[in-house]
Parts: structure tokens; sequence; C-alpha cells
């Protein structure tokens, strides 16, 4: 999260701040959609961008990692076990993690690539990647994308990418997209009730979470271009 | 710093294996100390629970 570290330092509080206040029910109906795929996930669990910890609490994940040090400080308090670190060079031994959580965090980094290559090495065989991110193509993309044009403190630094740039990327760094959850169907502004996750993909829904596992040893999965 | 994390931290730079200096520590985790890194010569500070293990040119 390079060029975000800064800008979530300083904006540490106004960013936390905002799960409790505008996002509170947008958070909920993210967080149905991950406890759909949660049992099927091998442990143990870190969320690289954990952030100030909120999904991390409300998903059970046990271990997080983050550039900035007031957020860190929030999810330690929220009872993560925590580090400072970046994605792209992640502090983490081969092959000793079970699952590897970016949720909203692949759109404020400069290489997805890179960071999931990451992943690549310090999973374990059987391991998994799980995305949660708002997709190019969808109406909250657009939403997003729109106000970091206008100069949106937050969103001038994302980088908003389609369903196909995902898996492109996840299948050069060597995974395979197993599973798909669709949700936020409600459009910007109009979200009023909770709802539950579609399979698949839509690019109606304002949020995906995504599972890849690896290509199994030996297949083309490894490809650049 | 929980000391389980310990399974699983390695250099940001090599992900070789890590070394733990204890400086202060309660019954749950590490305060203060730090880890190194002998194959790179490099340093990591543990303050206030939190491992600091961004690559060295990245910390402020």
């Amino acid at each position: 999260m390079n060029h975000a570290a800064f800008d979530f330092d300083s904006l540490a509080s106004t960013y936390d701040a905002w799960f409790e206040d505008k996002g509170k029910l947008i958070f909920a109906i993210e967080v149905k959609a991950f406890q759909k795929v949660l049992p099927s996930l091998p442990k143990p669990w870190l969320e690289v961008g954990v952030g100030s910890g909120r999904f991390a609490h409300s998903l059970g994940i046990e271990i997080g990692l983050d550039p900035s040090i007031k957020l860190l400080d929030m999810a330690r308090n929220r009872g993560i076990n925590v580090f400072l670190g970046r994605g792209e060079d992640a502090p983490i031994g081969n092959e000793s993690l079970g699952t590897a959580f970016y949720i909203v965090t692949i759109c404020f980094v400069n290489s997805p690539l890179k960071i999931v290559k990451e992943a690549n090495r310090f999973l374990k065989e059987d391991g998994k990647v799980v995305l949660g991110l708002v997709l190019l193509e969808s109406p909250w993309g657009r939403f997003y994308q729109a106000k970091g044009e206008e100069g949106h403190c937050f969103y001038r630094h994302a980088t908003f990418y389609s369903y196909k740039e995902v898996e492109r990327f996840l299948r050069q760094a060597g995974f395979e997209i197993e599973r798909v959850l669709s949700t936020l169907f409600q459009k910007p502004g109009e979200v009023e009730h909770m709802e539950p996750p579609q399979e698949g993909f839509s690019s109606d829904a304002g949020f995906a979470v995504i599972v890849a596992g690896r290509y199994p040893t030996g297949s083309s999965g490894n490809e650049e271009g | 710093m929980k000391r389980d994390l310990m399974e699983i931290l390695a250099c940001p730079l090599c992900k070789g294996t890590l070394k733990l200096t204890v400086e202060e520590e309660d019954e749950q985790e590490v305060i203060k100390g730090s880890l190194y890194c002998e194959s790179c010569a490099a340093t990591y500070p543990i303050e206030d629970t939190i491992p600091n293990l961004l690559p060295p040119e990245l910390r402020t």
C-alpha cells in the first residue's frame, strides 16, 4: 500500500468512523457475503492491509499486516495480532499461512500482481486468496472512480479493476478463481436494507468476494502477459 | 506481539528467519524488543507491541 500509507495515517480516524456512520449497513452487507465462504478456508488467516481491523474482527481473522501504524493501533485494540509491513515485501516465511485476505486493498496498491505473487510464496500448498473489492464495471466502481477524479481524500489514490483484469493478475500470480459472491446490488445513495449475496460474478453488484486457489503444480497457471 | 507470531514472521528482504530479542514483555505479549535478520544484518524494532517489518528504506 505504497502511496496510500501516508494518507491512511493522516486520515485514520476518518476512515474508521465510516464503518459506524455512513458505511454501517454497507459493511454489514459485505461481512454477510464473506461469512458464506469462511467455513471452507484453511487456517491460519492473515489480512493484508488490515487497516483498523474492522473486517478482521468481524470475520475472525487472527493476524493483520498494514503499513499504517495509526490504523494498526486500532486493529490491535480490536484483538488482532498485527505487524507493520507491506504486502509487496511481505515479512512472512514461505508456505506458512492458510488464507490471505485482501479486503478493499487491491485498489490502493501500486502492483496488485506483486502482492498476490507474494501470497503464492507464503501460502501453504492448499492455501487460498480471498479478495473483497469494488469492481470497475459496477455502479459503485464508477461512483468511487468519479469521486476520485473530483479529488476525494481516499478515492483519488484508488485504482479500480474489472473482473477480467482481476482474473488475469490472479492467473499470472498462479491462482485460479474458484468461487465468486456478488452483493450490494443497491445503488450508491440508495442502500436501505440488508441483502444476501448471490453466487457468481455480476456487473450490477457493488462488491465482490473472490476466492482463488493455487493452480496445481505443473499446470500453465503462471503465464505472463 | 504474541510470541506465536514468530512462527510466520520472516525478513521482508530475504525472507529468512528472524531472531527475537525481548526487552519488555508481559504475560500475553512482547511489548518492546527487536527482530534481527542475520543474513541481511537488518534489525526490525518492536515498539508498543507492534513489530515494524517495513523494509529499512521505507521506515520513517
